[in-house]
């Protein structure tokens, strides 16, 4: 598994988001991206590229 | 059975006669301030509990860390050097022969196991703080319910404030003139407003505080 991929954790619970980073963290992912609803997730999709995508 | 309808029929009378009495001291009470204070408690839970939530889990964190590094040290031991992390990024280094990590080595596989469990106990830890979720998500269900709940008797006790407002102001009202001066004011006192008309809040407050 490539580690070093691109992940962004979508959900509207800031607690869930932390307890999904805290995970990836070790399993030992380091690029985790965040957003709070579809349209920051949109957001940050037109940004950059994502490997995986978490979304509630 | 005549007995029966007579007193049925009276305490139809006294409740009529009563009615402003029960509504004011009850109802009224209910609509202004306990719904109002009970919607006002879930939202102080849900944030207590949010508040907890992250200093649990800021606790947690705090003791990944050290716990990874303890991971480093013992991975150092095991080479004969071991290097100790101190205060302001200092590190003390202490060097060890073969044969006495040979002698240590169950304290130091005792150390290791107890790490591996302490990291699956924090990890665990970590998951069940979805129970925010599940909880949050319910609380604020409720508070949906009880706002709907506070509307709908704020409505009724309107209503109710309306009609006999204007009883009082006309004892020989006929019952359609009543039905349309109580909606002329259900409008004018919640309906959609533009700025400048109708009643705000206290408004309505007041007119409940009055019945």
């Amino acid at each position: 598994m490539d580690l070093s991929m691109k992940v962004l954790v979508v959900d509207d619970f800031a607690t869930m988001r932390r307890i999904l980073k805290n995970i990836l963290k070790q399993i030992g992912f380091s690029n985790i991206a965040e957003a709070d609803d579809g349209k920051t997730a949109l957001t940050e999709l037109k940004k950059e590229q994502f490997d995986l995508i978490l979304c509630d | 059975m005549t007995g029966r309808v007579k007193d049925l029929a009276l305490l139809i009378i006294d409740f009529r006669r009563d009615l402003k009495s029960k509504i004011h001291p009850e109802i009224t009470e209910i609509a202004i301030k306990y719904i109002s204070q009970a919607a006002d408690q879930l939202v102080n839970i849900i944030e207590a509990t949010e508040k907890a939530a992250n200093k649990i889990m800021d606790n947690l964190e705090n003791m990944q860390e050290d716990i990874e590094r303890m991971e480093k040290i013992l991975s150092s031991l095991k080479e004969g050097k071991v290097v100790v992390p101190k205060e302001k990024n200092e590190i003390v280094e202490i060097r060890i022969n073969g044969q006495t990590i040979k002698t240590i080595s169950p304290l130091i596989d005792y150390i290791e196991s107890s790490r591996k469990k302490f990291m699956s106990l924090i990890s665990d830890s970590f998951v069940q703080m979805s129970f925010q979720d599940l909880t949050g998500q319910r609380i604020k269900r409720t508070m949906n319910l009880v706002s709907q709940m506070e509307e709908k008797i704020k409505a009724m006790v309107i209503s109710f404030g309306i009609k006999l407002t204007e009883i009082e102001k006309n004892p020989d009202i006929s019952k359609k003139e009543l039905q349309r001066a109580v909606e002329e004011k259900v409008i004018e006192l919640t309906g959609p407003q533009k700025e400048g008309q109708g009643l705000d809040q206290s408004g309505i407050d007041e007119l409940l505080a009055n019945i």
